[in-house]
């Protein structure tokens, strides 16, 4: 049985729930928008193994009963309100329920996608700048700095053409550098910010699914493509293909992250060199594949049903 | 030159300090290596990655470092100065560049700057999983928001337990009928995470090539040897293995000694030195010290 985690309003969720359907293979969803209200869990640690059971609404499932277990775990803005509680507190309570689905999931021996210690890579994109280099794809020059000079003398050095954007997945939008941000870089004595030179070219999206992967060219006028329309561009995909070079090292970067599905990020620049930016652990699919048509949710309800002892 | 990112109030931190400036090391420690008063400039290409601190008057490249022992986050430390959703970005921002900054270091950091570890603080039921896999003897701990289960899993135990917030290291009795309810009334709003009793613990120690026991506490502060030796041997060969398992040169297990048994309750990858007395602390430091200077860890995995 295979059994989905997240919430129904979330387009994601939604697409693996009916890619399910469709395909007819049975599975419960935990609908994390309103869990743990209307579940039941007993959900038991001994000998180094969880085991135990989830109630649903009309439903009982034996944990040793799962295959394979997709999870989008949501932030408080996702969950139905608790009015009851300060905002606080309400963040508190949904925090405390996944922290038990989390602790759960982690060592659940059955298929899960994916699971957290190996998503945490995301919070330091220079660190995932590392394991992207370990893999084999090129990372765009960077300086990580909270020295103002060098991050004038970065700007400089590159024309002007750069852009700045967060360490971390917190606020992580990208933005070309222009000279008026040069009157703020003071502000780094704060804390140190993350410049790369920009690359032009077109972005490439490759999602990972177990050993298949799907590419996806994105063209934009946009520095940061997912907010084309907010920054007054448009955004076009279609599927392409990769070098075989990037695509093994793209699987290699997935699988040496522990990640079962993964959204990397790619641009190929128009001397046909090829760039990692980042690896995405819990990647937004269902955007590429309503505007591309590629098979990502089926591959995904294929390994699932399949499922993988862990 | 060895930076200890950390404070000096920290007995790990301060023993460190203490040990390599007596033995003529050149030793650095700041809680914030990468903003406030201090200042980075890493380079990181495909094919290079070379970093610069300064340090007050200090300028230092990547290779003047020996050794970076790692006992905080590098977060600001004015959050006063910010507003509460400012400042938690700022925090994930400096964690971020630390993270990174640590595993670009071509010297030894202890310990080793690995996401899963940096960022996690593994919960109870997980930390269980890892004791358990490296030969400790564990009790199990259920997460539940059914009563009935509760009830039942607490039969064991005499009808008592402990609640223990996943998202926090509180630990709340429940041994009445007071206790019972409160806990009831949560179990309406949220599973939790139910386990043995609270008894007194000891703590093992593990620092590079060392192994400290604390002392034991029992009711009206007195102090016991709860193991035998040959216990203590088992249990110290499955702390090597943790500590290998969990690629790490600290960590600090809680046992909890009950009925003639030991078992592990969890473990801390950030040991309180102050749980043991002043000696043992001395010893700690030198295998810190040890591991900072690269050496290879005696007898693990043996």
């Amino acid at each position: 049985m295979i059994l989905v985690c997240g919430g129904l309003a979330d387009v994601v969720t939604e697409l693996v729930c009916a890619r399910l359907e469709a395909l007819g293979y049975p599975y419960r969803l935990l609908d994390l928008g309103l869990f743990p209200e209307g579940y039941r869990v007993a959900w038991r640690w001994a000998k180094g193994e969880p085991g135990g059971s989830i109630q649903g609404p009309g439903w009982k499932l034996s944990l040793s009963e799962v295959s394979g277990v997709f999870v989008r775990y949501l932030g408080s803005d996702g969950h139905a309100p608790l009015p009851e509680f300060s905002p606080p507190l309400a963040e508190a309570v949904i925090a405390e329920s996944q922290a038990g689905l989390m602790a759960l999931l982690e060592h659940l021996p059955a298929l899960v996608v994916n699971r957290a210690a190996p998503s945490v890579s995301n919070h330091s994109k220079p660190y995932q700048a590392l394991l992207v280099r370990e893999s084999g794809l090129q990372t765009p020059p960077t300086l990580v700095t909270s020295d103002p000079e060098a991050a004038l003398e970065f700007y400089q050095q590159n024309g002007g053409e750069a852009i700045f954007k967060s360490l971390s997945g917190v606020r992580s939008v990208v933005r070309k550098m222009n000279p008026s941000d040069l009157e703020r870089l003071h502000l780094l004595r704060h804390g140190a910010a993350q410049f790369q030179r920009f690359l032009p070219g077109d972005n490439v999206r490759v999602h990972t699914v177990g050993d298949e992967l799907f590419a996806t060219r994105i063209r934009s006028g946009a520095v940061d493509y997912r907010y084309a329309r907010r920054q007054g561009h448009a955004a076009e995909m279609e599927p392409t293909d990769l070098p075989d070079s990037v695509a093994e090292a793209c699987l290699r970067l997935a699988r040496s992250s522990g990640l079962v599905i993964a959204g990397i990020d790619l641009k190929q620049t128009p001397q046909d060199e090829w760039y990692c930016f980042e690896i995405n652990p819990c990647p937004g699919f269902a955007y590429y594949e309503q505007h591309t048509g590629q098979p990502i949710s089926a591959a995904l309800a294929e390994l699932l049903k399949a499922g993988i002892r862990a | 030159m060895y930076l200890l990112i950390g404070t000096p109030y920290d007995a790990c931190v301060g023993q460190v300090q203490h040990k390599l400036e007596a033995a003529g090391e050149e030793v650095l420690v700041t809680p914030e290596p990468l903003a406030g008063v201090a200042q980075v400039r890493w380079d990181l290409t495909t094919a290079r990655s070379l970093s610069r601190l300064r340090l007050g008057e200090r300028s230092l490249s990547q290779e003047d470092l020996r050794g970076v022992l790692v006992r905080g986050s590098g977060v600001p430390l004015q959050p006063a100065e910010w507003n509460p959703k400012d400042y938690a970005y700022m925090q994930a921002e400096a964690q971020s560049a630390l993270l990174a900054w640590l595993k670009s270091l071509p010297c030894p950091v202890v310990n080793p700057a690995r996401a899963e570890t940096f960022y996690r603080e593994r919960t109870l039921p997980e930390q269980r999983v890892w004791l358990a896999r490296a030969g400790f003897p564990v009790a199990p701990i259920l997460v539940t928001n059914s009563p009935a289960s509760a009830r039942r899993f607490a039969r064991r135990w005499g009808g008592n337990l402990s609640y223990v917030p996943l998202t926090s290291a509180t630990r709340y009795p429940i041994d009445g009928p007071a206790q019972w309810a409160e806990l009831e009334r949560l179990m309406t709003r949220f599973p939790v995470c139910l386990m043995e009793p609270e008894g007194p613990s000891l703590y093992l120690t593990l620092a590079g090539d060392r192994v400290l026991w604390s002392e034991a506490w029992f009711p009206g502060d007195r102090r016991e040897e709860p193991l035998p030796g040959r216990a203590k041997a088992r249990l110290e060969q499955a702390a090597r293995r943790l500590l290998e398992g969990l690629g790490v040169q600290m960590v600090q297990i809680e046992i909890q000694p009950r009925d003639g048994q030991a078992r592990a309750f969890g473990f801390s990858l950030y040991p309180d030195f102050a749980l043991h007395g002043e000696a043992e602390q001395e010893e700690l430091a030198e295998g810190v010290v040890a591991a900072l200077k690269g050496g290879a860890l005696k007898g693990v995995g043996a």
